[in-house]
């Protein structure tokens, strides 16, 4: 019988120990926030008429013409800050020609932004809007061809986008 | 008896991994078109002729237009060399040359060279070759038989005009 006592406490200080452990670990289970989900509304589409030789255009030659920025809608917490990483650049690519594109992107709460200058810059941080709605827009700012020929030139680009 | 504890702790941490799982991601595709700009000149316009075959006020003449042409509508692409097009031709109408009435409508075939001379050619217009320039030449006649049929109320001559457009 005292045997079955001291293995009874011996199991209960295991017990407690397991529970101690445990709830240490698991604190940042608290953090219970809704998940992130996001739409791609509208891709990037450029159009440039080129000059021959020319090999690098800006968004104020008469040669751009920008069909759409890409429009992409996160839905999260509401009024909570989001760190928000997006590209700057982006790698292009028509067979064997290639070229690189700057990117600005801007963020807004309303809807996306109408050019490179409405809205405001997205920044390291962003809040979601009172609704949840966190929209982002990214705007081309110039294209540099590495060889003097023409194509259509594509690539992707991806956002992430997480709880402060 | 620490070892075992530390233990069954790890798998605790495994069943509730926390809320890194809240981040997303989104994917958008970029593409630029950048060409030259593609500018069209009109090298001929076509005489073509239709061969009356019936008396009647309303006739149908029907012809083989290589074998009636004096000359073909020929139009020139010059833009960016070895790039790929798609040229859309309309139907061609053809009006009295007085009173714009419409006579008849005919389909248009259109076939794409580096020539601007000799037969009709039998190249597709789907891209500007390795020199930047090429030419359309217009037939008023059916997509596969080179053939038109026409509807006229008298002889005379007829006139029609034809938009072409040019896209990468």
């Amino acid at each position: 019988m005292k045997r079955l006592f001291l293995l009874m406490a011996a199991i209960s200080v295991l017990i407690t120990g397991i529970a101690s452990a445990a709830s240490t670990t698991c604190n940042p289970v608290a953090r219970y926030q809704t998940p992130i989900t996001s739409v791609t509304d509208t891709n990037l589409v450029l159009g440039v008429a080129r000059t021959a030789t020319v090999l690098n255009y800006n968004d104020i030659d008469a040669a751009w013409s920008l069909t759409s920025a890409a429009g992409i809608k996160f839905s999260g917490d509401f009024s909570t800050n989001m760190v928000i990483s997006a590209p700057t650049s982006v790698a292009l690519s028509s067979g064997t020609k290639t070229a690189t594109m700057a990117l600005v992107s801007r963020c807004d709460t309303a809807g996306y932004a109408a050019n490179k200058t409405a809205g405001t810059d997205c920044g390291a941080t962003f809040a979601t809007g009172a609704d949840g709605l966190l929209y982002l827009s990214v705007f081309p700012t110039s294209i540099l061809l590495a060889q003097d020929a023409g194509a259509t030139y594509a690539g992707s680009i991806t956002i992430t986008i997480d709880y402060q | 008896m620490k070892k075992i504890i530390l233990s069954l702790a790890l798998i605790v941490t495994v069943l509730f991994p926390g809320a890194q799982a809240q981040a997303a991601t989104a994917t958008a595709t970029v593409s630029a078109k950048v060409y030259l700009p593609i500018s069209l000149g009109v090298v001929d316009h076509g005489n073509y002729v239709f061969t009356r075959t019936s008396t009647n006020p309303t006739w149908t003449g029907s012809t083989s237009v290589d074998s009636t042409r004096t000359v073909y509508s020929k139009i020139s692409i010059t833009g960016e060399a070895n790039a790929a097009v798609t040229v859309t031709v309309p139907a061609i109408t053809w009006q009295d040359g007085s009173a714009n009435t419409i006579l008849s409508t005919t389909s248009t075939l259109a076939r794409c060279s580096t020539t601007t001379t000799g037969t009709y050619p039998s190249g597709a217009c789907t891209s500007i070759p390795a020199g930047g320039v090429t030419n359309i030449w217009l037939s008023p006649v059916g997509a596969t038989s080179h053939t038109a049929n026409v509807v006229l109320n008298n002889s005379g001559t007829y006139t029609a005009v034809a938009t072409v457009q040019v896209d990468y």
